[in-house]
């Protein structure tokens, strides 16, 4: 298989390169990300373990048109295997493929491929001031230079099973979750990295409670993190939980949620637990203020119209309208599932057909 | 391994007519005495090892795949495990017997078929529902019994004989092997044997990605096997003692699916089993008995080496230890029989693993009864089963297991009996469960202790017709056509409740039915010119019934393909014998849903064999020539992981 990867990557430099070197050339040094103004691009995990990759759509705001499969009709390959994160950064999507273990670099007007950066096991994917950040869940975190669209040499070492990540107060907020080490009580995880985005190197470590993973920043320089606790399958049960880091690197428990999407001051979140030792299940949508967690409102959608199986929370940073991910239904793993759109105020707009187990949804 | 056979418990535990004459090489050979399978009043396929060598295969799995019903879960190559499932039952509801005892594996509930040399068998019988003899440990009467009799012949020889074999084959495959039988005494033999395999596995095979297409290389496909056996037989004047003792070690490494873009896959396993097992039969006038007892000892250590786990490799060791005793007896006055008898297994393993110290106590008895006279066999049977779980102090122990499961069968000879050809019209009906594996009630995230066992119905109908059509030029003639009916209740499966977390449910309902057909013929073109043909066809049809609302409802079961078909055609002469065999399967999908894209195709692979033997004074060379897939089929049983192309395999086989 490596000579088959050597071959697509000397393929698609071939074929890119005078292309995007003129483009490089004119982007400013640092890019915006996706403002949510044209579109969504949706990432499709698929099911590794039954064999179906990973796809991804496109949601057309101006014309409201869905396009399934955007990756293969625009290069005639597949996307590869479990889709994790993405972004949108200039004129470029950021594609982190924690199955096939690279970084797709993707035109975003058309889907084609710019390039393949391979990175190990890549998670959670952010961009500050012309670079692209990775977390990989072997334990490093790797920048790729947006200009040549190579990745650094040396990956920081950052700590087990890092995962989610996001950018604030000109540095880059890593949770490390140790979320492979269950059978001790992710004990090595518990923290949140703070790297600066002047040196590539770490500031900081911040202490958050249990197996932490999502992470998002809000208006002010606020880092919310997600920690999921263990499921109620460790010694004792630790429920999810959000953490709450101010800029000055002090952290404290916020609000329960096992999925947040922050919009300017408002802290949308997902509540969806089950105590797997018991079987008791709770979901709840609500919204608070990431100022004092003031409750915004006790359920953010309208109840008639909930999503079947909720896996993912985002809104769209232009219009605040609220994206959830959804699977068809209850232990299918196999079908092609929905995003659901919601007004800011929690009214169905539209439930799109997505792709098997659509997982993010990534603004353009 | 195997050396000598020896008989089994069921091979000497049956009917008094034919007690001993079923170890003597049967098929294909008409005469007045037919093979059992064909007045089985349950449906019986039998493959000995004249057979092997007709139908242009070289793996265990080969042989299975040429019989009907059977589902082979494969996941390509010498080293990827293969299982069998039988009638859409699933591959635990499958038991393996070796030389008559069960071979257990209590943390995965299925046996890996490819553990079992072919050059090391002597005889394949694959039975669905139950088990048509009468006194039998009650382990045997599985939905599905593969049975593995190993090499030689039951009888006592004179003398020393040496076996030694060499077999060389595509991806870097080299297999040598000996066997030494000694007679030791008027009434005992021992027997030692040893082999060893290494392969590369590292096959080529043809990636299809959108409208690429490019040619790949399984790697880190490596294996390594050492095994020995070493065998005791001593006849007393009414009973026949057997004992057996084996050592077993396979290091490999697992490939694991192809995923796009990358391959960095570094897992390991290492496997090795002791056993030792001893049975004694015995047969005097109307009274037959049995006893027999097995310690198999098993250890599994995988790893798979990644620095995104803990330490940098997520191992997993586990050790499981049966304990296994059975015994019985039968007693038969005119038409009536009754036997009786009773299993108890020991099972525990220990690991590294949250669910180190389970264990699991098994109490069985069956009690049958059998009327036959004339034209009519009769049986009817019952089991009764106990299950008692443990844990360690302080964890949740499986539930419990008990439970009556009654059959039935009755087979017929419309024929009459002075008659050559015999037409046999068979029903049965066979209840049975299985227990939830240790993996599925105790796997860390996954196992649930609340699980019950699943339970399967069978109802089956079918006809065999056995004929001689001309004495001289058309011998034999088997033709056979079977119907069935079945019904999974509380299946247990495996359902992600999120990203990380995944748990096994009763959630399943399945119901199924299938038709079965095979013909079986030789036919004599001249002298010492030969003709031998078989075909099977199975048609199975099986729908999910578990939730109205689900997308995989109604709909044919993963990897279960609707259409398979098996054929041999073999032409055996003074010069060199050929066979041609073909081995087909229609489409299936790889997901229970049959999302599109997941559909793998229709495949036919056909192999070729030459072969013939030689005899230099005392000494008889075997000389073979396979070639395996010879057009070379790019096709897949289990997505993702393909299965080898074009391939060869050389023999030689000496015997003194």
């Amino acid at each position: 298989m490596k000579q088959f990867k050597l071959a697509v990557i000397a393929l698609l430099t071939a074929l890119t390169f005078n292309a995007c070197s003129d483009d490089e050339m004119h982007l400013p040094p640092t890019e915006p990300v996706g403002t949510g103004t044209a579109g969504a691009f949706v990432l499709n995990q698929g099911n590794i373990y039954d064999g179906i990759a990973g796809t991804l759509d496109f949601l057309n705001f101006s014309t409201d048109a869905y396009t399934s499969g955007l990756f293969m009709q625009a290069n005639g390959v597949q996307l590869g295997d479990t889709p994790q994160a993405g972004m949108v950064y200039g004129s470029r999507l950021y594609v982190a493929m924690y199955g096939s273990n690279l970084v797709w670099c993707l035109d975003a007007a058309t889907g084609s491929i710019v390039k393949q950066i391979a990175i190990t096991s890549p998670e959670g994917i952010c961009a500050a001031d012309g670079y692209v950040y990775v977390s990989c869940n072997d334990g490093y975190l790797a920048r790729i230079d947006t200009l040549t669209l190579e990745a650094d040499e040396e990956r920081l070492e950052v700590g087990p099973n890092p995962a989610g990540i996001c950018t604030a107060n000109g540095s880059v907020y890593v949770t490390i979750s140790d979320g492979y080490n269950y059978n001790n009580e992710y004990a090595n995880g518990f923290r949140v990295v703070r790297v600066s985005t002047s040196d590539f190197s770490k500031q900081a470590e911040i202490k958050v409670g249990m197996n932490p993973n999502i992470v998002q920043a809000d208006a002010d320089g606020n880092v919310f993190a997600v920690c999921q606790g263990n499921y109620g399958m460790g010694i004792s049960e630790v429920k999810p939980e959000v953490w709450k880091i101010l800029p000055d690197n002090s952290a404290s428990t916020f609000v329960p949620a096992t999925s947040i999407a922050i919009k300017d001051n408002t802290l949308y979140t997902i509540y969806n637990y089950t105590n797997y030792t018991t079987n008791e299940s709770t979901l709840k949508y609500k919204a608070y203020s990431t100022q004092d967690g003031t409750v915004l409102s006790e359920n953010m959608l309208s109840l008639t119209d909930l999503p079947a199986v909720p896996i993912s929370l985002s809104v769209c940073p232009a219009d605040g309208h609220i994206y959830i991910t959804s699977d068809r239904a209850q232990y299918d793993y196999n079908s092609p599932g929905y995003i659901y759109r919601y007004t800011p105020d929690g009214q169905l707009v539209k439930r799109y057909d997505a792709g098997v187990h659509p997982f993010a949804v990534v603004f353009k | 391994m195997a050396v000598v056979c020896f008989c089994s418990v069921s091979a000497l535990a049956q009917q008094p007519t034919d007690s001993l004459t079923r170890l003597l090489p049967e098929a294909h050979v008409a005469t007045s005495r037919r093979p059992t399978e064909v007045s089985s009043a349950i449906p019986a396929q039998r493959f000995d090892s004249t057979a092997f060598r007709r139908m242009a295969i070289t793996t265990t799995s080969d042989a299975l795949r040429r019989m009907n019903g059977v589902n082979l879960r494969d996941y390509g190559g010498a080293g990827g495990l293969k299982t069998v499932s039988v009638r859409g039952l699933g591959a635990a509801h499958t038991t393996v017997t070796y030389d008559g005892l069960a071979v257990s594996n209590a943390r995965q509930g299925q046996t890996d078929i490819g553990r079992f040399r072919l050059e090391n068998l002597a005889a394949i019988t694959l039975t669905a529902a139950g088990n048509d003899r009468l006194l039998t440990p009650v382990r045997n009467l599985a939905s599905a019994t593969v049975a593995l009799q190993s090499t030689a012949a039951g009888t006592l020889r004179k003398g020393t004989h040496l076996a030694a074999a060499l077999s060389q084959g595509s991806f870097g495959m080299i297999s040598p092997s000996f066997q030494i039988t000694q007679r030791a005494g008027s009434h005992t033999q021992v027997a030692l044997g040893g082999d060893f395999f290494h392969a590369r596995n590292d096959y080529p095979f043809t990636l299809k990605n959108g409208t690429q297409t490019t040619r790949e290389r399984r790697a880190n496909s490596r294996m390594q096997v050492w095994s020995t056996e070493a065998n005791l037989l001593h006849r007393f004047a009414h009973s026949q003692l057997t004992a057996k003792a084996s050592y077993y070690s396979n290091h490999r490494r697992l490939p694991g699916q192809v995923v796009l873009y990358t391959e960095n896959n570094n897992e390991h396993l290492e496997e090795e089993e002791a056993s030792a097992q001893s049975v004694w039969n015995y047969h005097r006038g109307a009274w037959q008995a049995f006893g027999a007892g097995k310690f198999h000892w098993q250890a599994s250590r995988y790893a798979d080496i990644d620095p995104q786990y803990p330490g940098g490799a997520s191992r997993q060791h586990y050790v499981q230890r049966e304990w296994y005793a059975t015994g019985g007896g039968a007693w038969s006055k005119g038409a009536w029989s009754a036997a009786y008898a009773t299993d108890y297994a020991y099972q525990n393993m220990s690991s590294n693993m949250p669910s180190s110290g389970v264990a699991r106590h098994s109490w069985l008895q069956a009690l049958s009864v059998r009327y036959e006279a004339g034209r009519l066999k009769a049986t009817a049977r019952l089991t009764g089963s106990l299950h008692f779980n443990h844990t360690p102090d302080g964890t949740k122990a499986a539930r419990n297991a008990h439970r009556f499961t009654p059959e039935a069968a009755v087979v017929w000879r419309a024929t009459r009996d002075e008659s050559s050809t015999a037409l046999y019209t068979r029903i049965y009906y066979k209840e049975n469960f299985r227990l939830p594996t240790f993996a599925e009630s105790y796997y860390y995230h996954l196992g649930s202790q609340d699980l019950r066992p699943e339970l399967t119905r069978q109802i089956g109908a079918g006809l065999t017709l056995a004929a001689t059509p001309a004495s001289t030029w058309w011998p034999s003639l088997r033709l056979t056509a079977d119907g069935y009916y079945n019904r999974i209740d509380d299946r247990i499966t495996s359902v992600p409740y999120n990203l990380y977390v995944w748990r096994t449910i009763n959630m399943g309902r399945v119901r199924g039915g299938g038709l079965e057909l095979s013909v079986n013929s030789r036919w004599n073109a001249a002298r010492r010119h030969h003709i031998f043909f078989t075909l099977a066809y199975t048609l199975q049809c099986a729908t999910d019934r578990t939730d109205p609302s689900a997308a995989s409802y109604g709909k044919q079961p993963a990897y279960m393909p609707r259409h398979t078909a098996g054929t041999t055609v073999a032409y055996e002469n003074p010069w060199v014998n050929l066979s041609i065999g073909c081995t087909a399967s229609g489409r299936r999908y790889s997901t229970h849903e049959h999302l599109p894209g997941t559909r793998l195709p229709a495949y036919a692979e056909l192999g070729f064999a030459l072969y013939r033997s030689f005899t230099l004074g005392k000494l008889r060379l075997d000389l073979r020539a396979d070639l395996i897939n010879a057009l070379d089929a790019q096709y897949e049983v289990v997505r993702r992981y393909p299965m080898p192309g074009r391939a060869y395999k050389l023999t030689l086989r000496a015997n003194l």
